[in-house]
C-alpha cells in the first residue's frame, strides 16, 4: 500500500464496478424484452471468463491492460524513461461521452483515464474500416460504394442523435464478414493503442496541465501552446502504435486516423460551443500523414477523405442535411440492433426536427400548452431573452453564453427541457418542444452575449 | 473543507463538483462541460453505491446511529464523512458524498446494503 502513487489511489476510486454495469444492461434488455441480445450477453460473459480465468474480471480492462502493456513496451523501445512510464496508470471510466484525458499528479504519477464511449465510437469507424478494405483488391479498383458512405453517415447520425437528444451512446451494430470482422479487430486495436498511447504520451513528455482559468472540466486554456502539446503527443503516439504494430504499418494508420475521427466527429456532432481549442482532425490528421512515407500516404488518401465527408454529414444539423431513414435500417440485413423498430423510428423523427427550418421550429414551439414565446425572440437574434421565457435562471443563461465555456447540445437541450417540465410543460411535450427550441438557439449561441 | 461547505448545494450541484473532483483537470484529447461532471458524478455514484454501502453501511458508528430512533442528518454526514476519509476518499468527495447520503437518510441507503462479508 505505501508503494501506491497518487494515480493508483486515484483510480482505486473511480474504477468501474462492472458487475453492476452488467446488471444494469441485463436489466435494460429485459426491459426491452431483447431476448437475442440477452442471450449474447451471456454467450460472451461465458466466452471471455473461459479467456481470461479470472486474470482481469473484465473486458474493458483486460483490452485496457493488455494495450496500456503494448504501448509501454513500444515506448520504451523508442527511448521514453522506463520510471515515467512505470508511473503511468491507465484506467476506464464509465463516461457516455468520448474521453480521454491525463491528470498528473503532484508525486510525478499520471492517470490516463479512457471513457468506454471513446473506444466505443473509435470501434464503430473500425467496422467501417473493416468493411470497406474487406477485399482490398475490389476496394483499390472501385474506392468506397456509394452504400458504404450512406451506411456510414446512417450509423454516425443514429449515434449522434441518440447523444444530443438522450445523452446516450447509442447504436447499431454491423454484421460483416469474418475477414472484414479481422480487419476491423486489428484496425480497432490500433485505435485503441493510439487512444492510449496519445495520453501516455502527454506523460511521458512532461506535458503537465497548464494553470486554467476555465470552470472545472475545461482541460486546457484556449492558446497555441495547447496544440503544440497535441500535435506533440500526436507524433509520439503515432510513433508507439507503428512501433507495436509491426509490420502492419496500413493498420495502424488507419486505426490512428480512425482514433482521430471519432474524436473530431464529437466535436462537430455534439458541441454548440467548444471551450477549449484541440487541433481540428483534418489538421491533426494532416499533420501525422506528414510522418509517413509516400506509400503509406497514397494508401491513406484512398480512404480519408471519404471518412471526413461521412462525418461532415453526419454532424450536419442543418435544414440541408440529410436526416436519418429509419426504414432503410430497420431493413438492411447487415446492421443489427438491440433497440426496437419503434426507437430507430424515433430517432428518425428526432433528427428530422433537428434538420427542420427555423420557422418550423418556431411554429413547433409555439404549438406548447405552455404559453412560451421565447422562439420567436431566439428567432429573431436575442437568445437571451429566449432562454429567460423558457424559465432559465440568468446564472445559467450567463454560463450557456459564456464564450469560454464548452457547451454540448444535450446540455442545452436538458437545460430548457427541465425549466420547461418545472413550469408545467405536459409530459406528452417533453421531447419535442425543448428539442426545437434547443436547436434554434444553438446556432445563435455562439455570437451571443 | 468541511460537510457544512455543501448543505446548500442542490444534488445537481454536488454531482457536478464530485464528477469533477473524481476526475480532475488533465490533458485530454476531447472537450468536456459541466454537464458531463455531473452525470459522470451521477453514474459513478450509482456505480459506486454498493462499495459505499459497505464502507458506511456496516461501520460501528453507523450501525450506533442506525438504532436510534431519530435522525439528525448533519450527525449522519459528519460521522459518513469521517469514515469516508479513512477510507482514502479524499476531503471534497467526502464531505459532497456525505451530505449525498446524509439527504437520501443513512436508514433509506443501509435499507439495500450487502450483507457483511
Amino acid at each position: 500500500m505505501s508503494d501506491e502513487t497518487m494515480a493508483d489511489r486515484r483510480y482505486r476510486m473511480l474504477e468501474p464496478d462492472r458487475s453492476v454495469e452488467l446488471e444494469q444492461m441485463r436489466a435494460k434488455l429485459v426491459e426491452l424484452g431483447d431476448t437475442a441480445s440477452l442471450k449474447t450477453l451471456g454467450k460472451m460473459e461465458r466466452g471471455f471468463d473461459r479467456f481470461d480465468k479470472g486474470k482481469h474480471g473484465d473486458p474493458m480492462k483486460g483490452l485496457l491492460m493488455t494495450i496500456s502493456e503494448e504501448v509501454r513496451s513500444a515506448m520504451r523501445d523508442l527511448g521514453a524513461d522506463t520510471d515515467k512510464l512505470e508511473s503511468a496508470r491507465v484506467g476506464s471510466t464509465l463516461r457516455e461521452e468520448v474521453s480521454a484525458q491525463l491528470t498528473p499528479f503532484s508525486d510525478g504519477s499520471g492517470l490516463a483515464m479512457i471513457s468506454d464511449a471513446v473506444l466505443s465510437l473509435a470501434f464503430l469507424y473500425c467496422q467501417y474500416a473493416g468493411v470497406v478494405t474487406r477485399s482490398k483488391a475490389a476496394w483499390f479498383r472501385r474506392g468506397t460504394t456509394a452504400r458504404d458512405e450512406s451506411l456510414l453517415i446512417g450509423l454516425l447520425r443514429y449515434y449522434n442523435v441518440n447523444q444530443r437528444v438522450f445523452g446516450l451512446a447509442g447504436k447499431l451494430g454491423w454484421r460483416t464478414s469474418r475477414r472484414a470482422m479481422l480487419t476491423s479487430y486489428l484496425v480497432g486495436m490500433n485505435a485503441a493503442r493510439f487512444i492510449v498511447a496519445h495520453e501516455l504520451s502527454h506523460h511521458v513528455l512532461g506535458h503537465s496541465s497548464a494553470p486554467s482559468g476555465f470552470s472545472p472540466g475545461e482541460h486546457l486554456p484556449v492558446c497555441s501552446d495547447s496544440q503544440r502539446l497535441e500535435m506533440e503527443a500526436d507524433e509520439f503516439a503515432f510513433r508507439t502504435v507503428r512501433r507495436a504494430a509491426g509490420p502492419f504499418e496500413r493498420s495502424a494508420l488507419t486505426g490512428a486516423l480512425m482514433a482521430m475521427l471519432a474524436i473530431h466527429s464529437t466535436e462537430q456532432a455534439l458541441f454548440v460551443r467548444r471551450g477549449v481549442t484541440h487541433p481540428a482532425a483534418a489538421t491533426r490528421a494532416s499533420y501525422l500523414l506528414q510522418q509517413v512515407d509516400p506509400e503509406l500516404q497514397s494508401y491513406a488518401d484512398n480512404f480519408i477523405g471519404t471518412f471526413l465527408k461521412a462525418t461532415e454529414l453526419s454532424s450536419d444539423f442543418s435544414e440541408s442535411a440529410q436526416p436519418f431513414e429509419w426504414e432503410q435500417y430497420a431493413a438492411a440485413r447487415d446492421v443489427t440492433s438491440s433497440h426496437p423498430v419503434d426507437y430507430l423510428r424515433t430517432i428518425s423523427l428526432l433528427d428530422q426536427l433537428q434538420c427542420s427550418p427555423d420557422q418550423r421550429l418556431v411554429d413547433a414551439v409555439a404549438k406548447s400548452a405552455l404559453p412560451i414565446a421565447g422562439a420567436g425572440a431566439s428567432y429573431a437574434g436575442d437568445v437571451r431573452r429566449a432562454l429567460a421565457t423558457w424559465g432559465l435562471g440568468s446564472e445559467q443563461i450567463d454560463s450557456m453564453l459564456d464564450p469560454n465555456r464548452a457547451l454540448t447540445f444535450h446540455t442545452l437541450y436538458e437545460a430548457i427541457q427541465a425549466s420547461l417540465m418545472a413550469q408545467g410543460m405536459p409530459p406528452a411535450e417533453r421531447i419535442g418542444i425543448p428539442l426545437a427550441a434547443a436547436r434554434l438557439v444553438s446556432d445563435r449561441v455562439c455570437t451571443a452575449r | 473543507m468541511t460537510v457544512d461547505t455543501y448543505w446548500g448545494q442542490t444534488d445537481d450541484e454536488l454531482y457536478e463538483r464530485l464528477g469533477a473532483a473524481l476526475l480532475g483537470e488533465g490533458l485530454g484529447v476531447s472537450p468536456d462541460d459541466r454537464d458531463s461532471h455531473r452525470k459522470f458524478g451521477r453514474s459513478w455514484f450509482a456505480n459506486k453505491t454498493r462499495e459505499l454501502q459497505r464502507i458506511v453501511c456496516h461501520a460501528e458508528v453507523v450501525q450506533g446511529l442506525l438504532g436510534t430512533s431519530t435522525s439528525d442528518r448533519v450527525i449522519d454526514g459528519g460521522a459518513v464523512y469521517e469514515l469516508l476519509q479513512g477510507h482514502g476518499h479524499d476531503p471534497v468527495s467526502a464531505a459532497i458524498l456525505a451530505v449525498l447520503i446524509a439527504r437520501i437518510g443513512l436508514g433509506t441507503f443501509c435499507a439495500t446494503a450487502p450483507p457483511k462479508p
